[in-house]
């Protein structure tokens, strides 16, 4: 049996997967956005009305209903009417085009969590005209339309992004 | 003819079934066989280098081993300095990179290579176990368990690439992001978390770091699994190749040091940036081919169960048509009225295989010898490693080959015309192209008629007591040939180093055999006109020694 030595050219042929991990550890750069792209995000979640609301006279139908329960089965967060809410319905105009018109559904599985948005569109860099409107998805025509119309000067590379706090009640640039 | 169809009506039943194969083995599925043989060439010019018992190639297992000890030990270092939170996180680690040059530095990029050569090794292994055909069959869980590997892995560097919390980590943590949201764990879409810089807390560092800790743990459960059903698996290389490792990554880490590319900031698009391509190839991939995360998680899964599955579509060839082994491969059976109960098969066996349970039929051992056909490989070791013939083959026990060299040394009953051989080879079926070497009833080598042949599924099968039958029938020598290096398919190799360690004898050797009746070739595939070179040199110094 051979001796059991590493030689010159086995420890060069050990080398090149280190050459290997040397060049494809950093190499190619990969470049994700050019240089004079720029991106609107908006990313929100908003709790949206219930898809039915007791009137007073349901309501208090419903609370003599919980009175006459014994008192352990009487739920103190109960709440009259549906549990599940309706969905949101956003629309994005960039530059005046429409660009998206989505009907978003609340989360869980009765519908009853708040609406989730994460959109994000990518374009050239530069003065653009942004509209953006959000409402509960309802056939009511009192519903508040929550509306964002701003003409924004995208700077090279950054983000803008547009968000929603029930504080404040409206669609506003995140600074 | 007469003479030759009343010399195999005599034989037994099963030495007779085995003179009359005569096809050259295909044991490869036709579709691995080109890429086996490019292993094959590879692995040779490997061996040329490094010889036999320092190629690399027959070691990927224990340098993967070797590189995760690497990466857990440099890993636990910088978790000791790394602090959590947005700014803290890449601050704490450009304190190590840049304030402990000399230390920090280094292990981080010990870390950070250790882990890139990892994902090659392990994608190295992958391809020749594939080739080698070392995937199917009993060796299913180690393939299904190794392909699990690959994405835990993948996905340990990616929890690792965010903990810097630098423009690569940002770009890693969006694309991950987007990829989990479109899996329906969370209704909240998982690209808020990284919406704005406030919204990227402290906990999700928590979360990530600890995440990053506890894949290894899973790492080394699927590893274990990976290596069950082998008996004695070899999870530490060589010294030289351990050093030889250690150097080259000690000299990548002080010759190009990891370093963090520029803070991460939600509120900017990542521009260029260096990719290690190893973990985050990936994404720039699904980025160029613009697909999304549900795209890309559907295509990823769509290739990911067809690697999985490859076990199961890819077919055995038609082995028994084709087979030479002079020892048909079927099930082993366990004859429990000669089993002692005794270890001797199941310490022989490479696949756990064999193992021993309570005494079923009354006798007065404690234990007796049980096949599990699922980890059986159907190698043979056992075979002849039970000296009381209880294990059989094929109708094969230890007495069957006994009968077939019997016979190879007996002249045929009114005489052929052929001549007693002189010695006798055992050559593993699968060390290299049989065809045309053998004669057409596989008894003899083709040019070299001296020597009588007995074709093994593998040289493991062939035992001491077996060598000194040969001898007491006749044979003035006996050539054992077999794969080269660490190469043998059913791992007889590996047991061996594991048995005797630096001096590198063989388990055939025993005392009473002279060393120079017994020649143990462990063969390149490609030289076999230098096998027949030395058989013939064998075969000329018995003879010689003989007359003198």
């Amino acid at each position: 049996m051979k001796e059991r030595r590493l030689s010159p050219g086995g420890v060069i042929m050990l080398f090149m997967p280190v050459v290997f991990i040397y060049l494809f550890s950093t190499w190619p750069s990969y470049e994700f956005y050019a240089p004079n792209e720029s991106q609107l995000l908006i990313s929100l979640k908003k709790r949206t009305e219930k898809t039915h609301i007791c009137d007073e006279k349901e309501r208090e139908a419903f609370m003599e209903e919980i009175a006459s329960k014994p008192k352990h089965m009487q739920v103190v967060h109960r709440e009259c009417g549906s549990r599940d809410r309706v969905p949101l319905e956003l629309k994005i105009w960039l530059d005046g085009v429409e660009s998206l018109s989505k009907v978003i559904k609340p989360a869980g599985i009765r519908s009853d969590g708040v609406v989730f948005v994460y959109e994000k569109f990518t374009f050239k860099s530069g003065p653009h005209d942004i509209r953006i409107t959000m409402r509960d998805f309802k056939d009511n025509p009192k519903i508040k339309v929550h509306e964002f119309k701003e003409h924004l000067d995208f700077q090279p590379r950054k983000v803008t992004l547009v968000s929603y706090t029930p504080e404040t009640d409206a669609l506003l640039i995140h600074k | 003819m007469e003479a030759e169809s009343d010399h195999v009506k005599e034989m037994p039943v099963e030495v007779a079934k085995a003179v009359k194969a005569k096809k050259a083995p295909k044991y490869i599925p036709w579709i691995l066989r080109p890429g086996n043989y490019c292993l094959v060439f590879v692995q040779e010019k490997f061996n040329w280098v490094f010889t036999p018992q320092l190629n690399p190639l027959y070691f990927l297992g224990s340098i993967t081993f070797l590189l995760f000890w690497v990466a857990l030990a440099s890993g636990i270092y910088l978790f000791l300095f790394y602090e959590m939170g947005p700014d803290r996180a890449y601050n704490s680690v450009q304190y190590l990179t840049e304030g402990q040059k000399y230390y920090g530095g280094i292990i981080r990029s010990l870390h950070r290579y250790s882990s890139d050569g990892l994902m090659v090794v392990i994608l190295i292994h992958m391809i020749q176990v594939f080739f080698s055909d070392r995937f199917r069959k009993y060796r299913w869980v180690a393939w299904v368990t190794g392909a699990a590997i690959i994405p835990v892995i993948w996905f340990e560097g990616v929890t690792g690439y965010f903990l810097p919390w630098d423009e690569v980590a940002q770009m890693t943590s969006i694309a991950m992001s987007q990829i989990i949201s479109t899996l329906p764990i969370s209704a909240e879409p998982m690209e808020r978390l990284f919406a704005h810089n406030d919204a990227v807390t402290p906990l999700l560092f928590f979360i990530m770091n600890y995440l990053h800790l506890a894949v290894p743990c899973l790492l080394l459960i699927l590893a274990w699994v990976h290596c069950m059903r082998i008996s004695m698996p070899l999870i530490t290389p060589p010294a030289q190749i351990t050093y030889s490792i250690l150097a080259a990554l000690l000299t990548l880490s002080l010759v190009k040091p990891a370093v963090s590319a520029g803070p991460a900031d939600l509120g900017s698009l990542v521009g260029e940036v260096s990719i290690d391509w190893f973990y985050l190839g990936v994404f720039v991939i699904f980025d160029y081919l613009d697909l999304a995360g549900g795209h890309a998680l559907f295509w990823g899964g769509v290739v990911y169960t067809g690697f999985i599955a490859l076990p199961w579509v890819i077919k055995d060839p038609k082995r028994h048509e084709d087979a030479i082994s002079t020892v048909p491969q079927v099930d082993v059976k366990v004859d429990l009225a000669k089993c002692k109960g005794c270890p001797l098969c199941q310490q022989a066996c490479p696949f756990e295989a064999m193992i021993l349970v309570n005494r079923k039929d009354g006798k007065n051992y404690d234990t007796q010898a049980e096949v599990i056909p699922a980890h059986c490989a159907q190698c043979g070791f056992c075979v002849n490693a039970c000296e009381f013939g209880a294990v059989s083959m094929g109708g094969w026990n230890k007495g069957t080959f006994h009968d077939y060299v019997t016979k190879i040394f007996t002249p045929a009953p009114g005489g052929n015309g052929e001549s007693i051989p002189t010695s006798i080879a055992f050559i593993c079926e699968r060390s290299f192209n049989l065809e045309g070497f053998l004669t057409d009833d596989c008894m003899r080598v083709a040019t070299s008629p001296d020597v009588g042949v007995m074709v093994v599924p593998c040289i493991g099968s062939v035992s001491p007591s077996l060598v000194e039958h040969c001898y007491e029938v006749g044979s003035k020598g006996v050539m054992v040939i077999g794969c080269r290096g660490l190469d043998c398919h059913y791992r007889e190799e590996r047991r061996r180093v594991h048995l005797s360690k630096e001096d590198g004898s063989h388990k055939f050797m025993v005392e009473s055999i002279e060393d120079n009746r017994l020649r143990i070739m462990l063969v390149s595939p490609l030289q076999i006109e230098k096998i027949r070179q030395d058989i013939d040199e064998f075969n000329e110094e018995v003879k010689q020694g003989v007359a003198s």
